[in-house]
């Protein structure tokens, strides 16, 4: 072992757990090389001075909030909602394709509730270019759904989806 | 990557939001500790803390997997410490009153007169070093991390990592034994 590669096991030796082999070899060489043993002893008294600081710790108090506080800051994070559904979306089952599902019906839902869309007869015909076999397979009462949804949400007077709760006397 | 990691990151892309829960506590003592080893006082580390987890749960959902969690989380906690310090540049690294409140009660005034001597100046000498200098030396002397997962952390070569610990290692023990020197006329 040369004392450059010495060197730079000692800074292995010094600050960390080595392989009893390197090990072997570092006390080789210093049992043999005065210089790096003083180095290797310079080192080591360092080190062991710089761990004789403690941990630093938080005061008392200060982990059992930390949660609720972080909560409080991610709840305030904006966009929340996409990254929330795309989240939700990617899980492994599903994956991507069930993504692009959500994101075509809000696509065609938004688009067939503009101003001057279409009435809801036509709502099939107008959702089948969008939709692919793999979105039927993924979900096959995708049709129905988007049917539901125009239904439901495009015309004036549909019936409300939930009772309104009546007014306590 | 670590098994149990690998597990919760998977849940929280499923939407578990307890899987973020659970990496929050199993990590946040730890991203503390390195925080509060490199800016001034409780509350910079509390605040680089906090920070951390955030930018962590915005960006969990794109974690590919292909680094540890736990690398690519020291890497967050140390860049964001890096900007802390640049933007705080005025302000001093550590505040050396805190370091020896810190410390435990040692037995008899003597030996604790003398702990605090050796905390204060060792305090003093890690406070002078450049910023991504402290970083390596917390990293690997108080977290224990091999070179390799050190040179991911701070984006550069394993040999960059080494050329820089012995650079900083030499300059502390020169501070120190200056120190020691002064304290013995
Ligand atoms: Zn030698």
């Amino acid at each position: 072992m040369t004392c450059r590669e010495a060197r730079e096991a000692l800074l292995e030796t010094v600050t960390g757990r080595t392989a009893p082999d390197l090990r072997r070899a570092v006390a080789a060489h210093l049992e043999v090389c005065p210089a790096c043993r003083a180095e290797a002893a310079r080192l080591e008294e360092t080190v062991a001075l710089l761990r004789a600081t403690p941990d630093p710790a938080p005061p008392e108090g200060f982990w059992p909030g930390f949660m609720a506080r972080l909560e409080e800051r991610i709840s305030r994070e904006p966009v929340s909602v996409w990254a929330r559904l795309r989240r939700r979306m990617s899980a492994p089952v599903l994956g991507p394709a069930a993504a692009t599902v959500i994101v075509v019906l809000v696509f065609v839902v938004s688009t067939l509730l503009r101003p001057g869309a279409p009435p809801a007869s036509t709502t099939q015909s107008q959702v089948a270019p969008f939709l692919t076999d793999s979105m039927r397979t993924l979900m096959p009462s995708l049709e129905e759904t988007v049917q539901l949804w125009q239904s439901g949400l495009g015309t004036v007077d549909a019936e409300p989806l939930f009772e309104t709760q009546p007014a306590v006397p | 990557m670590d098994q149990e990691d690998a597990a919760l990151v998977a849940a929280f892309k499923r939407g578990e939001e307890s899987a973020f829960t659970a990496l929050v506590i199993k990590y946040r003592e730890t991203v503390y500790r390195i925080a509060r080893r490199m800016v001034a006082n409780h509350e910079d580390g509390a605040d680089v803390t906090q920070e951390v987890f955030i930018r962590v749960h915005r960006a969990l959902p794109r974690f590919d997997g292909r680094s540890q969690l736990r690398t690519w989380l020291y890497r967050i906690t140390v860049n964001l410490c890096l900007d802390f310090q640049e933007r705080r540049n005025r302000h001093s690294w550590v505040e050396l009153e805190e370091v020896v409140q810190e410390a435990p009660a040692e037995t008899g005034p003597v030996a604790r007169v003398e702990a605090q001597a050796v905390r204060q100046a060792v305090a003093q000498a890690v406070e002078s070093l450049p910023a991504r200098q402290r970083a390596m030396v917390t990293l690997r002397l108080y977290q224990d991390l091999p070179y390799g997962e050190i040179a991911k952390i701070c984006g550069c070569s394993e040999g960059t990592v080494k050329a820089t610990m012995f650079a900083a290692l030499r300059k502390l023990r020169g501070l120190l034994a200056e120190e020691w020197s002064e304290e013995r006329r």
